[in-house]
């Protein structure tokens, strides 16, 4: 007689599936439920997480030689998985009261299957949940259901299809010659293999130019959606990185343009989810350049300060969020002065942004401590020196500027303090326990690292470094107050990367278009012509005649008829020149 | 010593880090990639308005402007029918059927009197919306009785019917929306955005599940 025991269910205790099936579930309940669901589903998944063992696995046979393991559970997933577990929860907390049935769902099932892609033991599961997550996420950008909201889901899908299906062609040739094991992923350097699968994961890593995705997509979702996207797909990718990247000197360079690429963007953007949206890129920029360091130590600090991240950046888009529902605005310009209406929150935004800019006491000040230890013993001064600045670009960005025009500074105009709605306790509760995390693991680091998968331990806290950073902070300030009224945002849009297919392919399509139309139309002419001759000369073949010698010249574009025919057909454009250069630089 | 030495160090790093990334972000780049708040939106957003003002002429113009914000250039151009509102569908559709009552008109003059000169009237509007035509219309003795009053009163009914049954979205309009709410006695802030207006209906609902 067989019956469960307590290894089988530790076996199938995959919290990315507890957070899928359990986001299936609460679409399909009452509103009341749902509210319930939304903790309990993350909270169960957290619980799961520390039921496995070193040793658990979840395998499933889809054929005679092909077993998907659902499960590889180690230190480096171990630290992610609590990572995202925590800001699960936080966000059920955070959306109790504003998420809709579908978008509360679908924020689950989006959550759970960037757990799987951590736990993934194999290239099949790893794909599976790769492609899940970029479905449901493009559902949660679109979940506001308004004309910009489906625009830029509609981008960010045709993004993320071409970067699944870049991994998906370089897992299958990894597959073919490696079999279906992730464990030789770290020797396939240079093969064209290598090359798919990173432009598949750059693009979820947001790497220039294939980044622009980002700033256009999270701030068009919902204050609790932009909540959960600027938790799960970047830092999945940065875990990827780890795995399959580690070590790689490039690496360290390219992080270290990224984050100041990503700060000088910042400082520039007006709208507070756009500009937080740059700043993720910024410090994925720091993540990137820790993993191209490598070893022990750059692993354990790119791994930590993806965890701070979400920490931190989760408290400050819930901040955003709290701002975007009091006020119904999302633009600096037209904010000011809200520390008195919202002072909680206010509070906990600028202890996040602190923690962001790496102020000792706070969690962003460990992970960075151990990001400059690695930079430090792998001999780079001038990637180091480049972080550095991309650091003061955060400290300019989010823990100066947005602080200053948003909360704490002056408000010229009275309607900008003013709020329409009253923020939800729900929501103040997840700010409060963001914030308490993001101070203890500044005042308990050891425990922090000690969770890292390598247990690196470095001291932060001692005088030399602390007082580095009190003098960065110092040193980053002064400029700020004194370009103050230069510092101050206009409500305008920076144009990036994305210019290229919103613009210049949807121009040329419709030029294009045009083209086509003015051929067509002078052949329309010349028939008629003909026919005319005909009729003078051959007599009057009416019935056959008559419609070309009326027909006008019929002005045709995309332009005019509609507008998304261009934008699909640019879209579609952009994806198949890059698939074709790609396919060009795999050949080469 | 040292660690003075590396403070005021990285003070100065700092200090020549945060001049710089201000003066790249905020003066010179800035100058080079801001665009207009709209500017991925402008060229639909305009063309929208302009359809929906076309008001009864089947085109609509694209205007190309210089650096000043000038009109340089207007190019006439068709209308897209399936993106204009019903209202702006009708008054199309009518200025149409005066083209077409215009043309036969041209036709029967030109037959009738056998006189080619007679220029043909391109522009519908000119047929019916003269002011001299339209005061006589409203002068002359013979107008069509219509119940003004009992249309009022049906569309009226209709829009509280609606509001009554109909499940508040984001595809009804703000003025729907308000009068939902209104209905069912919830209070709406001034300012409030259509989101807003729906999240407070929403919630009354969830209560009211509760």
């Amino acid at each position: 007689m067989t019956g469960i025991t307590l290894e089988m269910i530790k076996g199938i205790l995959h919290p990315g599936l507890v957070m899928m099936v359990g986001g299936i579930i609460t679409m399909l309940l009452p509103r009341s439920w749902r509210k319930f669901m939304g903790i309990l589903v993350p909270v169960l998944a957290t619980a799961s997480l520390f039921f496995m063992s070193e040793n658990g696995s979840l395998k499933y046979s889809i054929g005679p030689n092909i077993n998907m393991e659902f499960i590889k559970f180690d230190g480096l997933s171990f630290a992610f998985m609590l990572a995202f577990c925590i800001i699960g929860v936080l966000n059920g907390i955070y959306g109790q009261e504003v998420q809709h049935r579908y978008e509360a769902g679908m924020s689950m099932i989006y959550a759970g299957s960037v757990m799987g892609v951590v736990l993934a033991g194999d290239c099949l599961s790893l794909i599976i949940f790769w492609e899940i997550s970029a479905f449901a996420s493009t559902y949660v950008v679109y979940a506001k259901h308004d004309r910009l909201s489906a625009r830029a889901s509609f981008r960010y899908l045709l993004v993320h299809s071409f970067g699944g299906n870049m991994l998906l062609v370089g897992l299958l040739v990894y597959i073919f010659h490696y079999g279906n094991d992730l464990v030789h992923l770290g020797d396939i350097y240079g093969t064209p293999a290598f090359w798919l699968i990173a432009i598949g994961v750059s693009v979820n890593a947001a790497i220039p130019p294939l980044h622009a995705w980002l700033p256009d997509a999270y701030p068009e979702s919902t204050v609790t959606g932009t909540v959960y996207l600027s938790s799960y797909t970047t830092k999945a990718a940065i875990y990827l990185m780890i795995r399959l990247f580690a070590g790689h000197e490039a690496l360290v360079w390219i992080g270290a343009i990224v984050a100041i690429y990503g700060a000088c963007m910042a400082i520039m953007e007006n709208g507070i989810r756009r500009l937080l949206a740059y700043h993720i890129i910024s410090q994925l920029g720091m993540m990137i350049a820790a993993v191209g360091v490598g070893g022990a130590i750059g692993t354990d600090a790119a791994t930590a300060h993806a965890i701070t991240n979400i920490m931190f950046k989760g408290v400050l888009m819930m901040g955003t969020g709290a701002v975007i529902y009091a006020t119904g605005r999302d633009k600096i310009t037209e904010l000011g002065g809200l520390a008195k209406k919202m002072p909680v929150e206010s509070i906990c935004f600028l202890i996040s942004s602190l923690a962001i800019a790496g102020l000792p006491g706070l969690s962003g000040f460990v992970s960075k401590a151990l990001i400059m230890d690695a930079m430090a013993e792998g001999g780079y001064t001038i990637p180091g020196l480049m972080l550095t600045a991309a650091g003061v670009g955060t400290l300019l960005s989010i823990t100066l500027k947005m602080n200053y025009y948003i909360f704490f500074g002056p408000c010229e105009n009275p309607d900008d303090s003013k709020t329409e709605r009253k923020i939800p306790w729900t929501m103040t509760l997840a700010m409060i326990i963001g914030t308490a995390i993001t101070v203890f693991i500044g005042v308990r680091p050891a425990y922090f690292y000690s969770l890292m998968p390598h247990a690196t331990i470095v001291e932060p806290y001692h005088l030399g470094h602390v007082l580095e950073y009190i003098a960065i902070f110092i040193g980053g300030a002064i400029p700020f107050f004194l370009y103050l009224k230069k510092m101050k945002p206009h409500d305008e849009i920076t144009v990036d990367f994305d210019w290229f297919y919103r613009k210049f392919l949807n121009k040329l399509v419709i030029g294009l278009s045009k083209l086509t139309v003015m051929f067509f139309g002078w052949c329309d002419k010349h028939v008629g012509g003909f026919a005319h001759y005909l009729r003078i000369h051959f007599g009057d073949p009416y019935l056959w005649t008559e419609r070309s010698t009326n027909a006008r010249i019929r002005k045709f574009s995309f332009e005019n008829e509609n507008r998304l025919v261009g934008d699909i057909v640019s879209m579609i454009i952009f994806v198949f020149i890059l698939m074709l250069v790609v396919s060009a630089l795999v050949i080469q | 010593m040292i660690i003075i030495e590396e403070t005021l160090k990285y003070l100065g790093i700092a200090f020549v880090c945060s001049a710089a990334l201000i003066v790249m972000s905020k003066i010179i780049l800035q100058h080079l990639i801001r665009r207009p708040a709209d500017f991925y939106d402008a060229d639909e957003l305009r063309q929208e308005e302009l359809m929906l003002n076309a008001g009864g002429i089947s085109i609509t113009a694209e205007h190309t402007t210089g650096p000043d914000g000038v009109i340089t250039d207007t190019q006439l151009i068709p209308w897209a029918e399936n993106e204009i509102s019903e209202t702006s569908r009708r008054r199309v559709e009518a200025a149409k059927r005066r083209r077409l009552v215009a043309s036969r008109l041209h036709h029967r003059l030109v037959n009738e009197l056998g006189d080619n000169e007679i220029p043909m009237v391109e522009n519908p509007a000119e047929i019916v919306e003269t002011p001299a035509e339209v005061e006589a219309v409203h002068e002359s003795p013979i107008k069509p009785e219509i119940d003004t009053e009992s249309i009022r009163k049906q569309l009226e009914q209709a829009f509280d019917d609606k509001i009554k049954t109909v499940k508040p979205s984001m595809k009804l309009r703000k003025s729907e929306l308000k009068a939902i709410a209104e209905y069912r006695g919830i209070e709406i802030p001034e300012k409030a955005t259509k989101q807003i207006i729906l999240d407070l209906i929403n919630s009354r609902e969830d209560s009211k599940e509760e």
